[in-house]
C-alpha cells in the first residue's frame, strides 16, 4: 500500500489541493464528518468551473487604451453564486501571492475589471442576475498579507486608467496540527457573510495527510511541486486505470472495445478534459495517456497475449475473444500499479 | 432441480393458482410442523440499469448467457430452466429493474444458484436490502399489521475484521456467506463481536421496544431479516437482506403482492440515490458559450464507534488485496495516514467506478454519473453487517433512511394477478 504524506506548507500552496478543498466547501454534507462545507452553509454554491471570460468589446478598447497589460479571454479556477440574493464570486486558487509586475497581474487585470458591473454580460447571464460580485484569490494564509496589497494596486491601477475594478477579496487556507482552516479578510466576511475572520472546516488526524478525496485529480496549466504533480499523475491514472478495466469487466465476449485519450481523460476528469483549451496541455494529457496505455498493453502482451494494441484511424483496441480471455485481461490490469507502473507481485 | 412438474404451466395465472395451492399445501404442512417440500422463495435480482432487458429476447439472452434459459410463458414471464435443463422455477421482469425468481427448490441448492448466477454476471446484482431499509420497512410492518400479529425480525452483526489471530486473514475466499448457509458444525471459534439473533414478538411489543434496544445495543441496527406478517391469513414473507424472500404463508397472491410493494420501494430508492449522488460534470448553454459545474452529492457513512487502528487495516488489507472480497470492491489504496486511505477504485461486481475514502471514523464515497445505485445500497448493508450495525448514512446532508421513507412514500399494494 503507498504512502504519501505532504508537509502542510506544500500542501495549502498546491493548486490542486486548493480547488478540491473549495469544491469540498460547497458540498452537501451533514455535521461532524471531517469537513465543514462553510460556503455552502452561507449560501453558495459553484455557478462553473473552468468557465471561459471574455470582457465586453468596450473594455477590452480600454484596456487597449490604457496600455496596461492584460488578456483578452480568462478561465478562473471556478465561479460561486448565491442564486438567492445575486451574489456571484469568481474565485482564482493561487499557491502564492504574485506582484503587479508580474505576468500573472495580466490575468488579475483582467479580472478584477470582468467582477464589476458587467460581470454578468462576461458569464453569459441574464442583466440584472448579478447584484453583487467579487474575485477572490484563495492562497496560503502566509500569502494573504501579499495578495491583498498585490489587488488594491491592481485595482488602483485600473481605476487610474477609467476602467472600473469590481470588488476583490482574499481568502486563505491555514494547515494546523489538528484541522485546515479558512482565514477571510473583512471584504471576503462581508461579501460571504461568514462571521469569524478564521473558520476550521476540515479536521486532520496527527500524522496524516489532509487532502480530501480530489473531484478533478488534475491541472496541466497549474504550477505544482514535482512530489506533488506526480500524485495528481498517479490519481488520474488511477482513475483512467479503472475506467479500462470496469469496461473490460463489462464487456461481453466476443468484442473488441475502442478507447481514445480524450474519452478516457474526460472519465477520469469528470468531464473536465473538454474544457482545457490550452493547446499543449491538452496534448501534455493525451501524451500521458498514451504512455500508460502503452505500459498497459505491454503488461498484457507479457501476461496474456497481444490483446491491447493502437489500431491507425480506430484508436486503442482490447480484444476480448472469450470470458477467459476476460478474466485474463481484468486480472491482469487489476495487479497493475499506477505508482510503480508495472504490476503487483 | 425441482420435485414438481411445472412444465405444464402455459400463463401467469397458471403459474399464480399453481403457487398458490402450492403454498397453501406447504403452510398446512408448516401448521402440523411436517413440511414434505420446500417452501416458496422468490430471489429478487436487479438488473442492471434495465437497459440490457428490455424485451422478453434481451431478458432470454442475457440469462442465457449465465446459463439460465428462459422460456416465455407470458408477457414478462419465463420458465427457467438450469444448463441441465432441470427446471428452477420461475422468472417474471416484475420491474423495469428488477426481476423476480420464483422457485420451490431447496433452500440451500437456490441460494447456491443464484449467488452463482449473479457472481458471474456483471449485469446482475442481489436486490440489497439494508439494516437502514429494513428499520423503515419495520416501519411500514408496524402500520399495514394488527398489534396482535407476530412479527419476526433477525439481526446479523459479524465484526469480522476485528482481528481474533492472523490465521483469519489467510482464506482466499471471503465472499459473504448466505444467511443460511451457516451450520452449526462450520462455525469456528472467534472471540469478537458477533450478533445473530431473532426475534419474534407482536407488533405492538416489538414496536414499543425495538427503538430504545437498538439505543442500548447497536447491532439492533442490523436487521438482516423481517417479516411481513401475511394479511391473508398466519405466518407471512421473510425478507432477507439479499434480496431472498421466503413465502410463509398460505398465499402466494400475497407473497408475490409483498414482492411486488418491497420491490417498487427498491426501485424508486436507486432511482432516488442515482437522482442525488451521482457525480458528473453539467453543461449549461449561456450567451457566451457552455457552462460546467460539479453536480451530486457524496455518500457519506458515519461509524458511530469508530474503528481501532488494526481493525482498520484489516479492513482495508481484506478488501483490497484479495480479488474476491466481501465488499466486492477492487482498487490500490493510497495510504494517507495510519486510518485514512483513498481508494479511485472499481464496484468489482458491476464493474462501475467508486471513489473511497475510507479512515477509522467512516467512509465517503464520490459516485460517478452512471455509477448503479445498488454499490451503494450493498455498501451500506456490508458496513452494518461486518463494521458498524449503527452508521449513520447520509447522501449528501440528507440521512440515507429519509430517501428509504419517501421511496416509500405513495406505494401502494397491488392485486397480484
Amino acid at each position: 500500500m503507498a504512502s504519501s504524506m505532504k508537509t502542510p506548507s506544500e500542501l495549502v500552496a498546491d493548486p490542486v489541493f486548493q480547488l478540491n478543498s473549495l469544491l469540498w466547501l460547497t458540498q452537501p454534507l451533514p455535521d461532524a464528518v471531517g469537513i465543514r462545507p462553510v460556503l455552502r452553509e452561507a449560501g453558495f454554491e459553484v455557478d462553473a468551473i473552468c468557465p471561459s471570460v471574455t470582457l465586453p468589446p468596450d473594455i477590452l478598447l480600454l484596456f487597449k487604451d490604457s496600455g496596461l497589460a492584460h488578456q483578452d479571454n480568462i478561465r478562473p479556477d471556478v465561479v460561486l453564486c448565491r442564486q438567492q440574493d445575486g451574489r456571484y464570486g469568481v474565485v482564482e486558487c493561487k499557491g502564492n501571492s504574485f506582484g503587479p509586475e508580474s505576468l500573472t497581474a495580466r490575468q488579475a487585470r483582467t479580472l478584477l475589471a470582468a467582477v464589476g458591473p458587467r460581470l454578468d454580460e462576461a458569464l453569459g447571464l441574464r442583466s440584472g442576475t448579478i447584484t453583487r460580485s467579487t474575485a477572490r484569490y484563495l492562497v496560503p494564509s502566509q500569502a494573504a498579507a501579499d495578495m491583498g496589497l498585490t489587488l488594491q494596486v491592481l485595482g488602483n491601477e485600473l481605476g487610474s486608467k477609467k476602467l472600473r475594478a469590481g470588488a476583490s477579496c482574499v481568502l486563505a487556507l491555514e494547515l494546523g496540527d489538528t484541522v485546515l482552516s479558512l482565514v477571510a479578510d473583512n471584504a471576503a466576511r462581508d461579501f460571504f457573510g461568514l462571521r469569524f475572520e478564521k473558520v476550521d472546516f476540515l479536521s486532520v488526524e496527527e500524522g496524516t495527510d489532509p487532502r480530501p478525496l480530489y473531484f478533478i485529480p488534475y491541472d496541466p496549466d497549474c504550477s505544482q511541486s514535482e512530489e506533488e504533480r506526480a500524485y495528481c499523475k498517479r490519481v488520474l491514472f488511477e482513475r483512467i486505470q479503472a475506467s479500462l478495466l470496469g469496461a473490460g469487466g463489462r464487456a461481453l465476449p466476443p468484442a473488441d472495445l475502442v478507447f481514445d485519450a480524450e474519452g478516457l481523460l474526460n472519465d477520469a476528469t469528470l468531464g473536465m478534459y473538454d474544457l482545457w483549451e490550452n493547446k499543449e496541455s491538452a496534448k501534455h494529457m493525451r501524451k500521458l495517456v498514451r504512455q500508460l496505455l502503452a505500459k498497459l498493453a505491454e503488461i498484457l502482451r507479457n501476461e496474456v497475449g497481444d490483446v491491447f494494441r493502437f489500431v491507425e484511424n480506430k484508436g486503442w483496441t482490447l480484444q476480448i475473444p472469450n470470458e477467459n480471455t476476460k478474466d485474463a485481461i481484468c486480472n491482469a490490469l487489476s495487479k497493475f500499479s499506477c505508482e510503480k507502473m508495472d504490476c503487483y507481485q | 432441480m425441482i420435485e414438481t412438474d411445472i412444465s405444464h404451466i402455459r400463463s401467469r395465472r397458471e403459474m399464480i393458482r399453481f403457487l398458490d395451492g402450492y403454498s397453501l399445501e406447504r403452510k398446512e404442512e408448516l401448521d402440523e410442523r411436517k413440511v414434505k417440500r420446500p417452501l416458496v422463495k422468490t430471489h429478487l435480482i436487479e438488473v442492471l440499469d434495465g437497459r440490457q432487458a428490455r424485451t422478453d429476447d434481451q431478458y432470454k439472452d442475457l440469462f442465457a448467457r449465465r446459463g439460465l434459459t428462459l422460456k416465455p410463458i407470458d408477457t414478462g414471464l419465463f420458465m427457467a430452466r438450469d444448463q441441465a435443463g432441470s427446471p428452477v422455477g420461475f422468472l417474471e421482469s416484475l420491474r423495469p429493474r428488477i426481476a423476480a425468481l420464483y422457485s420451490t427448490m431447496d433452500s440451500q441448492p437456490l441460494s447456491a444458484f443464484v449467488r452463482k448466477l449473479i457472481i458471474s454476471a456483471p449485469e446482475l446484482d442481489h436486490v440489497w436490502l439494508s439494516g437502514v431499509t429494513f428499520n423503515v420497512l419495520w416501519n411500514v410492518v408496524t402500520r399495514l399489521s394488527a398489534p396482535n400479529r407476530f412479527a419476526k425480525i433477525v439481526f446479523t452483526h459479524d465484526s469480522v475484521f476485528e482481528v481474533d489471530n492472523e490465521s483469519e486473514m489467510s482464506d482466499a475466499e471471503e465472499e459473504a456467506p448466505g444467511p443460511q448457509d451457516e451450520t452449526e458444525d462450520s462455525a469456528g471459534v472467534v472471540e469478537r463481536r458477533a450478533a445473530r439473533f431473532q426475534l419474534i414478538d407482536r407488533v405492538s411489543v416489538v414496536r414499543s421496544k425495538l427503538s430504545s434496544l437498538q439505543h442500548l445495543y447497536s447491532p439492533l441496527y442490523a436487521i438482516s431479516q423481517l417479516r411481513f406478517p401475511s394479511p391473508a391469513g398466519r405466518g407471512g414473507h421473510d425478507f432477507y437482506d439479499n434480496g431472498k424472500v421466503t413465502n410463509r404463508s398460505e398465499s402466494f397472491r400475497d407473497h408475490r403482492s409483498h414482492v411486488l410493494y418491497v420491490t417498487r420501494i427498491y426501485e424508486q430508492m436507486l432511482g432516488r440515490t442515482e437522482q442525488q449522488a451521482w457525480y458528473s460534470v453539467t453543461t449549461s448553454l449561456r450567451t457566451h458559450g457552455e457552462f460546467r459545474k460539479v453536480v451530486g452529492a457524496p455518500l457519506v457513512v458515519k461509524f458511530v464507534e469508530p474503528l481501532t487502528a488494526p481493525t482498520f487495516d484489516h479492513w482495508v488489507k481484506s478488501t483490497f488485496e484479495r480479488s474476491r472480497n466481501r465488499f466486492r470492491l477492487w482498487g490500490h489504496p493510497i495510504r494517507l495516514g495510519p486510518t485514512k486511505v483513498h481508494v479511485y477504485g472499481l464496484d468489482r461486481h458491476l464493474w462501475q467506478p467508486l471513489f473511497l475514502e475510507l479512515t477509522a471514523n467512516g467512509c465517503m464515497a464520490i459516485i460517478p454519473n452512471g455509477t448503479c445505485g445498488n454499490s451503494v445500497h450493498r455498501l451500506v448493508t456490508n458496513i452494518q453487517r461486518f463494521l458498524d450495525p449503527g452508521a449513520q448514512v447520509y447522501l449528501g446532508d440528507l440521512p440515507y433512511a429519509k430517501f428509504v421513507e419517501e421511496a416509500s412514500v405513495g406505494i401502494e399494494y397491488e392485486n397480484a394477478e
